[in-house]
């Protein structure tokens, strides 16, 4: 049984008869290019249709939810055509508990953004909404593509609109920040395509990935393409020492191009590990283990650190972004079920409670045009409706109970902490390196909760409360009606996750279950052997 | 005879339009040749194309159907070649005419000059011997040289031809120095005679192979502008004619290394080669990976696009010399490592399209004999120009090798066959293209940078907007598009044009072996008996 559930978790579950993954990949893509042939200043026009355009997306998302099997192991609803015949490149969409819940951030954030817009977007409408259809079809496609070419080209296509996105619409310094954006992307994803090239020419002409991950790779292989996949994936996310393109690309984006980035693209990183390196190269996450791990604590401490001294609010969240990624990349790297379940709803987490937040930061801009926070200061007075909310959204940031925050962050350290623990019971030399490091590290990490709290409150103590000092603050005018409402359904949101997580952790539990299974042991073989034969007996008693 | 014109009717068509227009252009009022010779080329160009592939498919499919006793010939390659550098040249006229008229440069004989070098191109990818070879380069390389000083009234354009031409003549006095020796190795000229010839060395040949290989190769490598014989590219690119300079970096780009490969493999193979001791292959792979890493680092402190775009002429020769390591089989081992994709002659059509786009949205900018194309006066173009800013905006992405572009699957392919030759022993190169493409993201980015992230300046208020002018950047910008989403055709089309050079290839070495086995007759009557009756290689269509 569990072998079965192991093999076949990167295999075909359902094939489907309607290509209805390509479908909900191509609907913005052609919302994009029907785009085209409105007028360029009819920018109510484009407004509406790209709002609908994302609406309809999202109905068509709905759709694939309401098929999903979610106690079927493997991918479903898979679309499986022959793509480029002579390259052997297929074109493979297919969703599992691994995607779907990011699939469906994607497609319910969109609509809150074009939404969000209106009113962050003063100029050049039409190409502002051809670019954002354009990235979600990037994304969406990234995150269904499960033949490494398709998956590389997706990826590779979010490059684009960001890249303007930022650099049109963004603030003062947009273009070094654009511009280091891709660069660095770009960078990273190049060297995963000689990475990605090598195991075609090993795998004898393929790009499927349950093919490829069957292949017998030498460790000094699995080592260097482990490396060249991980670089990429690590710039995405971004993990310590390679997230400094992140606080430039935040603060100069647009908001609604923050809420992207930090809503869904970051993700993309954490998710490409989690479906892409480690089903490939178990052993060498084995090796990179302690190393991950190593960054991840400290990407949680120094984010937490850097937010803290920060004067620009966007700034401060985009740092607290770097902490809280940190939290999932922990979540991926301790690699058991609660972890992972944590990770997984972690980033979904995140991309609300931070979307959320830029949203907010970005009301706040369009009617101070600054964004110090020496400038405010007990505006709460002024938009108490406008500081609830961002009470709220810092809530759940925090991770307060009943906030979805919460949820994610304690199965995270759970996870942690059952893989640690054994260092406490049983005497230190035999619980082995491995779990040293996880119970300090884990310990570290969880001093970053509290410094999550220590600046994001502090922020808000500073901004919300207090006597108004400035002026310029005594005009602001509470949120309008859109406004209000795009705030409510992200904060039923946090709270429907906190109060009852169990709907969307059902979602990835089976495909987690599977991966556990399929990749653990050969992750545990090599970063704690000794553990490694303690979880074999355990499971040969359980299978008696 | 007959049949063998039947063969080069593309070349012929050519060739007419060339003399018509000539010809014709004295009887033709002023207006109406600027309204005419545009269209008339684009048409003639469009017809060579449309019989190139009429050949393509329902002609004789020998791979190597020889013409004119094995001088020029049809095979995939040929046709593969004739109809991409054609089709450069129909993109090159429709885009000439407002700029030549808005340069003060508009003459009827420039467009006889394009006809005639596209000509000479479609001969020389065509050729079967070295002769042919050399004359159709000379009659490409002569016009170029008139076409790039071409606007008489700018020094820039003028110093370029000059330069090109002194440049040029020395290079193909090497070619023709190499091509000497190997006659006076082999006894004649055709690929066919030479290749018997090497495939039973003579003792002491050595030297005298020696230098052909380095008097020939340094010629093409000339033509293809690789470090260190690239110092003419930046200059006449710049002082060229825009729409000029677009066609050297599609046409005659894709013109010498469709010839380069064919001189390669059909020329420059067999146990010869091997007792040379000769590593081609690790030597191309230096010459690309220095001419890729200096034509990148030089590009990066450019202002003038054109010069800029001239360096990353250089670049992407680098990227396609790698390719050919792919292409040609290793001399020390005998036998070509890995089927024939067409890896190059895949890559040029992403490169030439680009170029073409790039180049002809170039082209607008400007009026009154004055060009706008520096960085700082692109700025704000999407404003003013959108169509221009669009195109040049998917040509330097897929320069750069951004998907869902050509230009991706180009380079991907390249990285996928050098990696594939003897188990990754080029690593180390495909890395260094890799990092290198990073590198050339940041120039190519300053493109759209400048077009759609700083403002508009009233200064630069200048462009040239028609039709055929606007289509000219249109179609290969939609193209790069179209073939990024669907490459698999195009793939084909390629692998088959690289499957013709190497089938003429071992249908030599069959041909050999047969002797020997039959009973060792010397090399002189076998090559006569095959000059007479050509082996039949397997067709491949």
């Amino acid at each position: 049984m569990d072998t079965s559930i192991a093999q076949n978790w990167l295999q075909f579950h359902s094939l489907s008869s309607f290509p209805l993954l390509t479908l909900l990949c191509a609907m913005p893509l052609g919302f994009a290019l029907l785009a085209l042939a409105i007028p360029d200043e009819q920018t109510s026009a484009h407004k509406a249709w790209s709002f609908v355009g994302s609406l309809v997306t999202l109905a068509v998302a709905l759709v694939v939810l309401g098929g999903f099997d979610r106690n079927a192991v493997g991918l479903q609803q898979v679309d499986d055509y022959a793509w480029i015949p002579n390259f052997g490149a297929r074109w493979t969409l297919g969703v599992d508990g691994l995607s779907l819940p990011l699939v469906m951030l994607t497609a319910f954030l969109m609509p809150i953004i074009f939404a969000g817009a209106w009113s962050a977007i003063d100029k050049r409408w039409k190409e502002f909404s051809i670019a954002m259809l354009v990235l979600e079809t990037g994304m969406l496609g990234s995150l269904l593509a499960v033949d490494l070419l398709s998956f590389y080209v997706f990826w590779e296509i979010m490059l684009v609109p960001m890249y303007l996105i930022v650099g049109i619409w963004g603030g003062k310094d947009r273009i070094y920040a654009t511009v280091k954006f891709f660069i660095y992307t770009m960078f990273g994803s190049l060297l995963m395509l000689v990475a990605i090239l090598w195991l075609y020419q090993k795998s004898g002409g393929s790009f499927a990935l349950a093919q490829l991950a069957a292949l017998n790779l030498s460790d000094k292989e699995q080592t260097w393409l482990f490396a060249a996949f991980a670089l990429a994936f690590l710039i995405k996310v971004p993990v310590f020492p390679f997230h400094t393109w992140l606080p430039d690309a935040h603060t100069e984006a647009p908001t609604p191009g923050s809420v992207v980035l930090a809503g869904v693209m970051l993700k993309l990183g954490s998710y490409g590990l989690l479906r892409f390196a480690i089903p490939l190269f178990p052993s060498a996450m084995g090796t990179f283990s302690p190393l991950l791990m190593t960054l991840a604590v400290i990407g949680i401490i120094f984010g937490a650190l850097m937010a803290y001294v920060q004067t620009d609010v966007k700034r401060l969240v985009a740092y607290s972004s770097v902490s809280h990624l940190g939290f999932v990349m922990l979540g991926i790297v301790i690699f058991n079920e609660e972890s992972l379940q944590g990770a997984v709803l972690q980033g979904v987490n995140h991309g609300i409670s931070t979307g959320a937040l830029f949203l907010l930061v970005g009301y706040l801009y369009e009617r101070r045009h600054t964004r110090e926070i020496s400038e405010f200061g007990g505006i709460a007075a002024k938009m108490p409706v406008y500081a609830a909310f961002f009470v709220f959204v810092t809530m759940s940031s925090i991770a307060l109970p009943l906030t979805n925050g919460f949820v994610g962050e304690f199965l995270i350290f759970a996870g942690s902490f059952k893989e640690g623990v054994q260092a406490v019971i049983a005497p230190v030399a035999e619980a082995g390196r491995w779990r040293n490091t996880v119970l300090v590290g884990g310990g570290i990490a969880s001093l970053g909760v509290v410094l999550g709290a220590v600046y994001m409150l502090s922020m808000v103590r500073r901004v919300f409360f207090g006597q108004i000092t400035n002026p310029a603050n005594k005009a602001l005018h509470d949120l309008d009606w859109r406004e209000k409402t795009i705030m409510a359904i992200l904060a039923s949101f946090i709270l429907w996750i906190g109060v009852y997580p169990s709907s969307w952790l059902n979602l990835s539990k089976t495909t987690v279950h599977a991966m556990v299974l399929a990749h653990r042991p050969a992750i545990l073989q090599v970063r704690a052997p000794l553990d490694y034969k303690h979880e074999a007996i355990q499971h040969e008693h359980a299978d008696r | 005879m007959l049949h063998d014109l039947a063969l080069i009717t593309p070349q012929l068509i050519l060739l007419i339009a060339a003399l018509f227009t000539l010809v014709a252009d004295p009887f033709l009022p002023i207006a109406a040749s600027r309204k005419f010779w545009g269209l008339f080329g684009a048409g003639m160009s469009a017809l060579a194309v449309v019989a190139c592939a009429v050949l393509w498919k329902y002609g004789p499919f020998e791979m190597h159907t020889p013409a004119f006793s094995y001088h020029l010939s049809a095979s995939g390659h040929a046709l593969f070649f004739t109809a991409l550098v054609s089709m450069c040249a129909m993109i090159t006229h429709m885009s000439n005419p407002e700029y030549l008229v808005e340069q003060k440069s508009h003459y009827g004989e420039y467009y006889a000059l394009l006809h005639f070098a596209t000509f000479g191109m479609a001969i020389m990818v065509s050729a079967e011997s070295l002769l042919t070879l050399f004359i159709g380069l000379e009659i490409m390389s002569m016009s170029i040289y008139v076409l790039v000083a071409f606007k008489r009234t700018s020094q820039a354009s003028v110093e370029a031809g000059l330069k090109y031409f002194i440049m040029g003549s020395v290079a193909s006095a090497f070619l023709l120095y190499g091509i000497a020796f190997l006659f006076g190795l082999s006894g004649g000229t055709s690929f066919i005679e030479i290749q018997r010839a090497l495939l039973a060395p003579k003792p002491g040949q050595d030297l005298w192979l020696g230098l052909a290989v380095v008097l020939t190769g340094g010629a093409f490598l000339f033509k293809v502008a690789a470090v260190p014989l690239h110092m003419w590219t930046p200059d006449v690119y710049e002082g060229a004619p825009t729409p000029i300079t677009g066609f050297m970096s599609s046409a005659v780009k894709a013109a010498a290394f469709g010839s380069f490969l064919k001189f390669l493999y059909a020329g420059l193979s067999g146990p010869a080669m091997a007792s040379l001791h000769l590593p081609l292959g690790q030597v191309l792979g230096v010459f690309a990976v220095v001419t890729m890493t200096v034509g990148n680092i030089l590009a990066l402190t450019q202002r003038s696009i054109k010069r800029m775009l001239a360096y990353s002429a250089v670049a992407h020769a680098g990227y396609l010399l790698l390719g050919t390591i792919a292409t040609i089989d290793d001399p020390t081992l005998g036998a070509p490592f890995l089927a024939p994709t067409g890896a190059v002659p895949f890559y040029l059509v992403g490169y030439a399209l680009a170029s073409l786009a790039g180049f002809a949205a170039l082209s607008s900018l400007g009026k009154n004999g004055e060009e706008l194309t520096t960085e700082g006066q692109l700025a704000g173009l999407s404003k003013r120009h959108p169509v221009a800013a669009l195109a040049l905006t998917v040509s330097v992405l897929s320069l750069a090798g951004v998907p869902p572009t050509l230009g991706f699957f180009g380079k991907l392919q390249i990285l996928r066959d050098v990696l594939a030759v003897d188990n990754g022993k080029y690593l180390p190169h495909v890395i260094i293209l890799v990092l290198n493409s990073v590198v050339s993201a940041y120039y190519y980015l300053k493109v759209p940078v400048a077009m759609y992230m700083r403002p508009d300046s009233k200064a630069n208020r200048q462009y040239v907007r028609e039709p055929s002018l606007t289509w000219a950047m249109a179609l290969p910008a939609l193209a790069l598009l179209a073939l990024g989403i669907m490459p698999g055709r195009a793939m084909n089309w390629a692998s088959r044009s690289e499957q013709a050079i190497r089938a003429g290839t071992e249908s030599a070495n069959v041909a050999h072996s047969y002797a020997v086995v039959k009973g060792g007759g010397s090399a002189k009557p076998v090559a006569a008996v095959a000059l007479e009756k050509p082996v039949a290689a397997a067709p491949v269509r």
